[in-house]
């Protein structure tokens, strides 16, 4: 999922939810510098009926595919029922087996977890066909390898950038280019905004789910598969990739730069108001929201730049939440949900719809032909088009949210052990060792 | 064999009716169908909504599940997996702190406010008691956000007061102990109103002769209170204390609401509950069984610290 999914379902923090999703919505059509229309050449084809019942949050990227697939099929009902605990109610419809809806949008690690467990519409046969015009970094996510294939349609193409105040950054003298190393160009301009009296890099106190989302990114550009191998047979949340991630957490945490505030709270925007923050690590989903949070004197000074790279040659990216459009394996409308899953991210039309509200689609031709073009309100002239494919391009193909994912970078895992590595009140190697051995103990659970 | 006549109370000439101890209970059901039918209602609502729930918590408890698929029979694993868990050690300390200080806190302070609203002296008591009684019906997901922008380091109002009176800024979102108080602030903020008013329903059932009487011995307003109010209260504060303790065992909105990101924990864990465990095992690390386990820990718990305080006040009362 794009702007809401923290890593995790998102049920828990839903006062967030709304506050950011209904603003998304209003930034996405409002602070975008272009917005494409659809192609105009959409035959109407008036034989296809059917209804479709989503369930997701208010303000939802599906919201504009569904005018768009609307305006191709107006004979088909798209039943869109904005739920607040739709995670909650998605799962217990999952568990008894019935009401679910026909379509979900859903992290990576449920489509492991639901898909492992057949409950999932397979949807190999549609996918096949168009894997080549789809991201490869992005479709893998939609891979169940216990079942040996696909099940729904990547959605959300959530690779992760920094977001630089490019006329602070002149001021000071630094260049953010394409080519840093984490060590030790980059380790470098956070001590350098850290003694201009300049915050870099949000970690919440306590770390929380934005330090399990840095750990994921860095872990993947290490040459990592995330806390377990690709198979979720075994734990690798432990070894020397993981590690490493740790070690350059606790290094940016030592440069005295970064931020400590909550996520995405009043006071993590007033830094931004303020000039305070001015150069962070955030996943491209996260534009609308601040476009609907920050003031207007401090939009269009913003820039996106690929993350560093944390060995030469490796990923200069990686991702955070995004998901998956899926279907039940009740469905009793299957034909037509995956219909609509290939418009909505396998075609240029849906496509198109889904860039102009924010998210970026894996649809390759999408990617490489209007979204080349995108300006937006927050990083003013600069077209960020070429700059996210890039990095699309570039996603690690080894790093995989399994099953444990979820588990394993949660509260009773990674999140409640990793800030005090971050602080160095605990060893990392043995603190890793730690985790590694909770998870180790649980990972029987998620394998089916 | 004769039986007692039933109203002159001589002896019976009649045999007594050898009738089997079951039939009888199904005799008797029959006898009062009618009656049985109309409070039937209550007892299938519930059964479907409460008892079956339960019954299948107890079984899910003893389950590994995913909420999907089969469950997995795992025996006393989840019990065990939780019981050496440091986590859940930490999050029960945790609980005891938060016990420990807002058990007396809650108890003393709205018994104290509810004096003061009973005393006729009070002008405009009646808007008073609205005014206490508001935070308990006012969203807590909204208290929450208040909470929050009053709190947070550096633009908080309450920081901003700190450091005009000279004591400089608190990490109350930021560091264990402050956060700590945080949780408590909001916890009182919201039970106060509540408590006092059922402390107000019991001192309202409190002869006036009483304080007369104490008044011709010459006691003052303390030891009204002391000598009067409390030993008469003791039943109230009792049901405040028990509902108050299965409510705090119970903690989870407000650190989860405060400390959403870290998934109720807080900084060094400072803020995590059993419930706040709980809720993050079953819906973010989908292990159902496990989840059930801890609520049924919890239960026992809960259990346990109601009889020890129904105990004590037997033997004070003794």
């Amino acid at each position: 999922m794009a702007k809401k999914n923290f890593n995790k379902s998102m049920s828990r923090r839903s006062f967030l939810k709304m506050a950011g999703a209904s603003a998304a919505g209003l930034a996405a059509t409002s602070g975008l510098g272009s917005a494409f229309a659809a192609p105009a050449s959409q035959e109407v084809d008036e034989s296809l009926t059917g209804t479709l019942v989503f369930w997701g949050h208010g303000d939802h990227p599906l919201d504009y595919i569904r005018v768009e697939f609307l305006k191709k099929y107006p004979n088909v009902t798209l039943d869109w029922q904005q739920i607040a605990d739709h995670a909650a109610q998605f799962k217990t419809a999952m568990a008894a087996g019935t009401g679910a809806p026909d379509l979900y949008w859903m992290e990576a690690t449920d489509v492991a977890l639901y898909g492992g467990q057949g409950a999932l519409l397979e949807t190999t046969d549609i996918i096949e066909p168009i894997k080549d015009t789809l991201i490869p970094g992005k479709l893998n996510e939609a891979y169940v390898a216990s079942m040996g294939g696909y099940f729904g349609m990547p959605g959300d193409l959530s690779v992760s950038g920094i977001f630089y105040r490019a006329d602070i950054m002149e001021e000071l003298g630094i260049e953010i280019t394409d080519s840093l190393m984490y060590e030790p160009d980059f380790l470098a301009i956070l001590s350098q905004i850290a003694e201009a009296g300049k915050k870099a890099v949000l970690y919440p106190a306590g770390g929380g789910f934005v330090a399990t989302a840095q750990w994921s990114w860095f872990d993947a550009q290490f040459g990592g598969s995330g806390p377990t191998t690709c198979d979720n047979a075994e734990v690798t949340i432990g070894d020397e990739a993981s590690i490493n991630a740790v070690n350059l957490m606790k290094k940016i945490y030592e440069t005295g730069a970064t931020l400590e505030a909550d996520f995405w709270t009043p006071e993590y925007w007033a830094a931004i108001n303020d000039s305070q923050l001015v150069l962070d690590l955030c996943p491209a989903w996260a534009r609308g929201f601040w476009e609907s949070n920050i003031n207007d004197d401090v939009k269009g000074v913003w820039r996106v730049a690929p993350f560093p790279r944390a060995i030469p040659g490796g990923p200069n990216t990686g991702v955070w939440g995004g998901a998956t459009l899926v279907s039940p394996a009740t469905t009793q409308n299957a034909d037509l949900a995956k219909i609509f899953m290939q418009f909505a991210f396998a075609s240029m039309e849906g496509a198109t719809a889904a860039g102009n509200w924010g998210i970026i689609p894996p649809y390759i031709p999408y990617l490489e032909g209007p979204f080349q073009e995108l300006t937006t309100a927050l990083f003013g002239e600069q077209k960020i088009g070429p700059i996210w494919l890039d990095m699309a391009q570039n996603l690690s193909l080894d790093y995989c949210r399994t099953a444990a994912y979820g588990a394993a970078t949660g509260a009773d895992v990674l999140e409640s052990s990793i800030d005090a590595m971050i602080k160095g009140e605990v060893d990392i190697d043995s603190g890793m060792q730690d985790v590694a051995d909770k998870l180790d103990e649980i990972l029987p659970d998620y394998q089916v | 064999m004769t039986t007692q006549n039933q109203i002159s109370g001589a002896p019976s000439l009649m045999p007594t009716p050898q009738i089997s101890t079951r039939s009888s209970i199904w005799h008797q059901i029959w006898k009062h169908r009618i009656e049985y039918l109309l409070i039937s209602p209550f007892f299938i609502i519930f059964g479907i909504f409460h008892g079956y729930p339960l019954a299948f918590s107890i079984w899910l408890s003893f389950q590994k599940w995913q909420g999907i698929g089969e469950p997995r029979w795992f025996g006393l694993g989840n019990y065990e997996r939780l019981l050496k868990s440091d986590r859940i050690i930490g999050a029960l300390g945790n609980t005891i702190i938060f016990l420990i200080i807002l058990l007396p806190i809650i108890i003393g302070l709205t018994l104290v406010l509810a004096t003061i609203l009973n005393s006729p002296q009070i002008k405009g008591r009646k808007v008073l008691r609205v005014l206490y009684f508001l935070p308990y019906i006012t969203s807590v997901v909204i208290v929450a956000i208040v909470f929050q922008l009053l709190l947070n380091n550096n633009s908080g109002w309450i920081n901003g007061i700190l450091e005009t009176i000279g004591i400089g800024r608190v990490g109350w979102l930021t560091e264990a102990w402050p956060a700590r108080v945080s949780v408590i602030l909001m916890v009182l903020w919201g039970a106060t109103g509540y408590n006092v008013l059922i402390m107000l329903g019991g001192l309202q059932g409190i002869p006036a002769e009483l304080y007369d009487a104490a008044s011709v011995d010459g006691a003052d307003t303390i030891q009204k209170f002391f000598f009067v109010t409390v030993p008469m209260m003791r039943g109230v504060i009792l049901f405040v204390g028990i509902t108050s303790t299965i409510g705090l065992l119970n903690l989870f909105t407000q650190p989860w609401l405060l400390f959403s990101s870290t998934s109720g924990s807080g900084p060094d864990q400072a803020v995590a509950t059993l419930n706040t465990i709980q809720y993050s095992t079953a819906f973010q690390s989908a292990r159902y069984g496990e989840a059930a386990a801890l609520g049924f820990i919890i239960a026992i718990l809960v259990i346990i610290a109601t009889l020890v305080q129904l105990r004590l006040a037997r033997a004070a009362e003794a």
